[in-house]
């Protein structure tokens, strides 16, 4: 267990009056105040220990016993029982935290005072502070529904990832942010999903787009072509005389439709004919006698 | 077990010790909403996280109104441009990918 320098905490001299306490108090507790650092685990292990210093260094009592003993901590034990009367209950007067719990505190502070007076003030219920989190994952991760577990704060959250959702959407997880405060419920957490196409199809929605070159012979004649879906390999029929630039689709091969089981979107093919280069003699002659036919 | 949806403001002020004034003032800066039943007022509970949250900082911080209003502004955009900078962070990311 570490030895904690309360005064340290508050940025104040040891000399502090009570209401250089106060002051240093006010304006940390408005810098770290975790409503106005949301998400920030730093700001909010600052206020605890802020709200800690102060609940010791405010009350005359428990500062006395402090400067006394705070450094041989341990001896605080060996203090109190030589201490015929009780502990004090509360403090009088003095600026109260609404928020503090007496789990918030630490070890240290457990050790000699043997938890906070706070408890006993207003019983006020509040809601847990709502978390955010981000979660990446790849296209083809998110074809179907998808299960995972998140370590939050220690905490295992399993969380099953419906198909089909959209890069930077969020969901809520109702319950599952900071714990509520004096039996207030729990905060919800909140999770925006990154996701990174890892396929050659790009993607609108349950759409997915693809361009495929297509040999000239192909285009003109018609033929068949096999194509790389989601779901494998497909066989494709080419008509004869297809264009450049014309688009195929292909009904339901697209990418599932969110929280629409069974539905999926569809996939549009663009076919880029690819010109010959390197012809031979022979296909060059080839093509010369097409061009006696006017083509 | 169903949830409530709607919260009385009588209800609110009651758990946390405050005046329904408080509310109210609240509600002309635009920070809640209030709806009005023939019974009486109150909130959707969508409302409670902001509505706890501005409570917190009067009691523990001993701002006034007009002082929410401000904070609760400088959440406001501070909430828009974080999401505009994960955006903009993906969009580099998925540039810097390929």
């Amino acid at each position: 267990m570490e030895f904690i320098d309360y005064y340290k905490v508050l940025e104040i001299d040891k000399k502090a009056s009570e209401k250089d306490i106060k002051g240093a108090y006010r304006k940390l507790a408005r810098k770290y105040h975790p409503d106005l650092n949301p998400n920030d685990l730093e700001a909010e292990k600052k206020f605890k220990q802020i709200n800690e210093a102060n609940e010791v260094l405010s009350d005359p009592e428990k500062r006395k016993k402090y400067d006394e003993y705070g450094k041989d901590w341990q001896h605080a034990e060996e203090f109190e029982k030589a201490k015929s009367s009780g502990r004090q209950q509360g403090r009088p007067g003095g600026y109260t935290y609404s928020s503090g719990r007496a789990e918030d505190f630490s070890d240290f502070f457990e050790s000699m005072f043997g938890g906070s007076s706070r408890t006993q003030g207003r019983n006020v219920r509040y809601r847990g502070q709502d978390y955010s989190a981000e979660l990446k994952l790849n296209l083809t991760d998110i074809r179907v529904a998808h299960k995972q577990t998140l370590n939050l704060n220690n905490k295992k959250i399993r969380l099953t990832i419906p198909a089909g959702v959209e890069d930077g959407q969020t969901i809520k997880i109702s319950g599952h942010g900071g714990e509520g405060i004096n039996g207030g419920p729990n905060g919800d957490l909140y999770i925006t999903f990154s996701i990174f196409n890892n396929t050659s199809f790009k993607r609108d929605g349950a759409n997915l787009y693809k361009t495929v070159n297509l040999p000239l012979t192909t285009a003109v004649l018609g033929g068949e072509i096999t194509l790389d879906t989601l779901d494998g390999k497909v066989k494709m029929k080419v008509k004869p005389e297809t264009q450049n630039g014309s688009k195929v689709k292909l009904q339901g091969k697209g990418f599932p439709k969110y929280k629409k089981e069974g539905e999926f979107g569809d996939l549009f093919v663009t076919y880029i004919i690819k010109m010959p280069s390197k012809l031979s003699q022979k296909q060059k002659e080839l093509f010369k006698e097409l061009a006696k036919t006017n083509l | 077990m169903e949830t409530r949806k709607y919260i009385a403001i009588s209800d609110f002020c009651d758990s946390h010790r405050i005046d329904e004034s408080f509310v109210f003032a609240l509600s002309e800066f635009e920070i809640v909403q209030i709806n009005y039943s023939e019974e009486q007022p109150f909130f959707h509970l969508d409302e409670l996280p902001k509505l706890e949250k501005m409570v917190r900082l009067h009691h523990d911080l001993n701002i006034n109104i007009d002082g929410l209003e401000a904070i609760h502004h400088l959440l406001e955009k501070i909430e828009k441009l974080n999401e505009e900078l994960t955006v903009l962070k993906r969009k580099l990311n998925r540039f810097e990918g390929h």
